[in-house]
């Protein structure tokens, strides 16, 4: 009963913000790739039978431009519900795969119980985990100021994130056909969540080694799977455009070479306003491997948490792409849930969350100052996303030097930190 | 004696024989230079200088055949033989036109560059031409066209049609030929105009030309604008009058000045004007290789005195025909130089001027550096509905949102008759809408679309950036109903002399061009003097994330002694000035037992 109120309550701030348009041109809601008027202008020009492509506006892909020229027709202004409905579902996928996980997480434990420090044992999950999770999570992503601003938005994350979420789902269930599959589409949306891969061949792997499949065999089928699934949709999407590429340079190209300028959230923008021409290309590479570069050294360190490597990708991903926007944060946000666990391990969790909450209101009213008042300019601006991306990656690192220091105390105990070694106390330190 | 007599009578003959021959450039070539004057009813004088060569040479020889220039210049004759070019209409403004209070002008221009062209067909590369035409022409006129690249340019679908004669080979009426840019900031001084006098057969020495001095026009003009106008005339039909079987090719130079003579008179209601005080100097006599001379002053509705008067007067134009004062400058400059005065009986009294038939106006909307809108009106007061064509050319900085235009008549939602609509893309070409309209009988048409201002990089931006971006004018192409005719003055299609209009000639299918006003766009810029710093800012960001994330992929967690334990740089920095002060300490205390048993002295007393 409580949860239909939650999730009543969820799609009224919905409903109810979507009345204040301007949340559809915020620089922070809505980004090139995401902003639900380009929606619109590339279905119009797609109508007037026009390329979309042709122009710089719009960055969806074919089968996306597809979807909503169909959608406005049958829907015609309705087209919010939608979004809605689809949030609300990402939600029941999210919790959904919170109960699974737990299982999962419970499973594991049993399974390690053995070589757990007597002192330790306060750290372990409780069995109620199961219970508690969903319930946390769907408060955690129905309330979400993040997320209901940016369904409110109708931002085209809010179909990202039904498909990252149902990844997330089969990621708990070892679902590999759904895995791979939801894990395509985003990519197939939006280029990055392909590192997504990681996670889920490493869990798959581990799962199917228990049950005494070699690990070659199991990665070998989720790449074949993944590979199958996105030649698919490209291949779609090359017969829906009219047997033409060039959507790649419109859709992965633009995300990749970063040619719009306009200011949002991340670090790229002014940082590219700002370069010296022969430095552009080098630094563009700089940054997108800065991202795929931790997929590698994260996966091997942290194999035996996929969830939490999930849960990390999506952080990192919301920080480093080169569009980001509040939904991908707040959907970051509301996996945090799934890591209780770690919350004592926390080192900065109060200034975090406080510089988090003060750039999110600082944000427009800098750019209000900047852009209309003119009193301010650029650099007030770009400050704020320099914080805001500096509280999100603290957030990511705290949740990744938690779970080592979790891993630490479950082994050693704790009253190891109080032994003295001639007469000094010992020190806890990465070496 | 008589053998002598004879002599000399023959050679009077050669001689005079050989002067009318060089005069007349033997009717292959044929210059003629003419002025027109009007008086607006806003008190402004309007001068239309124009310079008009024709020449039977065909246009499409693009050999060495045409080597021989007599009165043609020669640079533009190259010009156009390397590019192949058709047609050709240049013009440099500076200042606005004002449509409502000075009516049409004869040669219709928008604030800064503007170049059209149409290329042969035989051309194979148009944007390869174009580049190189607008280089050309930078260098022909002093101005910086050469930024018309591809990425200033489009192809228009349905302004600007043909000029010249269609028709025989590769004078086409193919729109793929046709190039259209325009430069809203280019500004017009001496630089420019002292090359285009230079184009004039008899240069700046003799002719109305020598009314065009420089230094007169930019002080005392409100609007000055010059032209180059190339276009393929025919000079003999084939038998059935169907296509032009010798085209020959027309240059038509004109500046157009709009002086107020309050300015130069120092007395607010005194609205007379002389040609000495405007131009600084009289008329002078007429140019030896000119075949007319003539000067016209549009008399209709005005209540001066011209004086000395006129050689005649001329009417032209049917329905309410128009009075022209009309002065032969070879006659009217016997005696030398000759001013002409104009005198009002009355002081001028100012009000409401009636406006044009056709108005059309242009004005951004939308505060802030972020986003804003284009609303253009269009003015139609003719008793008859009209079509009009928009063309407007929007830089690829201001990202357009098409699904947002909206086309109104009066309130009343309308559909455009055609829309062209090419997107623009960044840095490679500009925002492309043409529109077809059908405007009903006195009514006002808005037009209303979106944009977004983007940020540049910032070696993108302009000089002074924080003064914005133009965006050039939007132009309107119409054909005016007959009610509106006598208020625009079109050149004839076959010949572009005034005479020709004037001496019964009226064009059959006059279309005229209105141009809107530019725009200037505040967009978003960066702090240009912190590149940097802001390099350096994102990169720290990056490597807050890199830093812990290569610790703890690398390391393993440990106990560890104090002693062993390992220090960040701002540790072992701590630590070293730390281990360094016992020293330092300990060598200060042998010193301080002194000083502080002289303290307890001091304390004790």
């Amino acid at each position: 009963m409580g949860n239909v109120l939650l999730y009543v309550l969820g799609a009224a701030f919905r409903y109810s913000a979507s009345g204040y348009e301007f949340l559809q041109l915020r620089p922070e809601i809505s980004t090139p790739t995401n902003s639900w008027k380009r929606l619109i202008e590339g279905v119009h020009l797609n109508k007037m039978g026009l390329s979309p492509y042709d122009g710089v506006l719009f960055h969806e892909t074919p089968i996306m431009l597809q979807l909503y020229t169909v959608m406005e027709n049958i829907l015609v202004h309705r087209s919010l519900l939608v979004f809605i409905v689809l949030d609300l579902l990402t939600c029941l996928l999210v919790s959904e795969a919170g109960y699974y996980g737990a299982a999962l997480m419970l499973q594991q434990q049993k399974r390690i119980k053995g070589d757990v420090h007597p002192e330790s044992g306060s750290l372990l999950h409780s069995s109620n985990l199961i219970n508690v999770l969903p319930k946390h999570i769907a408060i955690f992503y129905l309330l979400n100021p993040f997320l209901i601003l940016n369904c409110a938005a109708r931002t085209t994350v809010v179909w990202n994130n039904f498909f990252l979420a149902a990844a997330l789902l089969a990621l708990t269930q070892n679902n590999r056909f759904l895995g791979t599959l939801a894990i395509s589409i985003a990519a197939y949306e939006t280029m990055y969540p392909i590192i997504l891969i990681f996670p889920l061949t490493i869990h798959l792997a581990t799962i199917e080694g228990q049950q005494g499949r070699s690990v070659t065999s199991s990665v070998v089928e989720t790449m074949v799977y993944t590979l199958l699934w996105l030649s698919c949709l490209l291949g779609l999407s090359h017969q829906l455009s009219g047997g033409s590429w060039t959507f790649l340079q419109a859709t992965y190209g633009f995300i990749v070479t970063v040619p719009e300028l306009t200011p949002n959230m991340g670090i790229y923008w002014y940082f590219f306003t700002e370069m010296f021409e022969h430095f552009r290309s080098f630094f563009l590479g700089t940054f997108q491997l800065n991202l795929l570069m931790y997929c590698i050294p994260l996966s091997i360190r942290f194999w035996r948490s996929p969830l939490l490597l999930f849960g990390s990708f999506i952080g990192l991903i919301s920080v480093f792409k080169s569009y980001p926007s509040l939904g991908d944060v707040g959907f970051f946000l509301s996996v945090l849930p799934f890591f209780p666990h770690l919350l004592p391990f926390f080192k900065q969790t109060i200034s975090t969350a406080g510089l988090l909450v003060a750039t999110t209101i600082l944000a427009p009213v800098l750019w209000q100052l900047w852009i209309y008042n003119n009193s301010a300019n650029a650099n007030y601006y770009f400050a704020i996303n320099l914080l805001y991306s500096s509280a999100l990656i603290f957030i990511i690192t705290d949740l990744l030097l938690a779970q080592v220091r979790r891993q630490f105390y479950l082994q050693h105990g704790y009253s190891v930190i109080d032994s003295m070694v001639n007469g000094n106390k010992m020190i806890l330190q990465l070496k | 004696k008589m053998m002598s007599l004879i002599l000399c009578a023959v050679y009077l003959s050669v001689t005079c024989l050989l002067h009318v021959q060089a005069q007349n450039g033997g009717d292959h070539e044929k210059f003629t230079e003419e002025l027109f004057m009007k008086e607006t009813p806003s008190g402004h004088v309007y001068s239309h200088f124009q310079f008009t060569t024709r020449w039977d040479s065909d246009i499409r020889r693009r050999d060495n055949s045409r080597e021989h220039y007599n009165l043609f210049p020669r640079s533009v004759g190259d010009i156009v033989a390397a590019y192949g070019v058709q047609e050709l209409s240049l013009s440099l403004t500076q200042g606005l036109w004002r449509y409502e209070k000075w009516g049409y002008p004869i040669n219709s221009a928008p604030p800064g560059a503007q170049v059209i062209a149409r290329f042969q067909s035989s051309v194979p590369d148009v944007d390869k031409a174009w580049e190189g035409l607008t280089s050309a022409l930078a260098g022909l006129l002093c101005s910086s066209l050469n930024n018309l690249g591809r990425t200033e340019s489009i192809q228009p679908e349905y302004s600007f049609a043909n000029q010249g004669v269609t028709g025989p080979d590769s004078l086409g009426t193919n729109r793929t030929y046709l190039r259209y840019g325009i430069l809203p900031r280019e500004n017009l001084c001496t630089e420019n105009l002292t090359p285009w006098k230079k184009l004039l057969p008899c240069k700046n020495k003799r002719g109305l030309a020598v009314l065009l001095s420089s230094g007169h026009i930019q002080k005392y003009s409100v609007y000055f604008s010059l032209g180059l106008d190339l276009k393929p005339v025919c000079y003999s039909t084939g038998e059935e009058g169907g296509g032009c079987t010798s085209p020959g090719v027309e240059l038509v130079q004109s500046v157009s000045v709009v002086i107020d003579p309050v300015i130069i008179n120092k007395q607010a209601d005194n609205t007379d004007w002389n040609v000495k005080r405007m131009f600084g100097i009289g008329v002078t006599p007429a140019c030896p290789l000119a075949h007319t001379s003539t000067i016209f002053i549009d008399t209709t509705d005005s209540t001066y005195v011209l004086d000395p008067p006129p050689n005649e007067y001329l009417y032209y134009g049917a329905g309410m025909p128009r009075k022209l004062a009309v002065y032969d400058v070879k006659i009217f400059t016997e005696h030398g130089i000759t001013d002409i005065t104009a005198k009002h009986p009355k002081s001028h009294i100012y009000g409401i001027v009636r406006a044009p038939p056709v108005l059309f106006n242009r004005h951004v909307v939308g505060t802030g550096q972020e986003r804003g809108g284009i609303v253009a009106t269009i003015k139609n007061s003719c008793t008859t509905g009209i079509t009009v064509a928009y063309l407007e050319l929007i830089p690829w900085y201001l990202r357009v949102y098409l699904h947002t235009l909206k086309i109104e008549t009066d309130g009343v939602p309308v559909k455009p008759i055609n829309t062209v609509y090419r997107p623009g893309r960044d840095r490679e070409r500009p925002y492309h809408l043409e529109l077809v309209l059908k405007l009903a009988a006195r009514s006002t048409t808005t037009i209303r679309i979106d944009m977004e201002y983007s940020i540049l990089r910032w070696t993108e931006y302009p000089p002074d950036a924080n003064h914005g971006l133009y965006v050039g004018a939007a132009v309107l192409t119409t054909r005016l109903p007959v009610d509106g005719k006598a208020n625009a003055t079109v050149l004839a299609a076959e010949d572009s002399s005034l005479s020709h209009l004037f001496w019964g000639n009226v064009a059959t299918d006059p279309v005229l061009k209105i141009y809107s006003e530019t725009l200037l766009i505040t967009v978003p810029t960066p702090d240009f003097s912190m590149p940097y710093n802001v390099i350096c800012l994102a990169c720290t960001i990056a490597a807050l994330a890199f830093g812990p994330i290569h610790n703890m992929t690398t390391k393993k967690l440990v106990l560890v002694s104090p002693d062993q334990e390992e220090k960040s740089l701002l540790g072992k920095i701590i630590a070293c000035v730390l281990s360094c002060l016992p020293t330092l300490a300990a060598r200060k205390k042998k010193q301080e037992p002194e000083q502080t048993s002289d303290e307890d002295k001091g304390n004790e007393e």
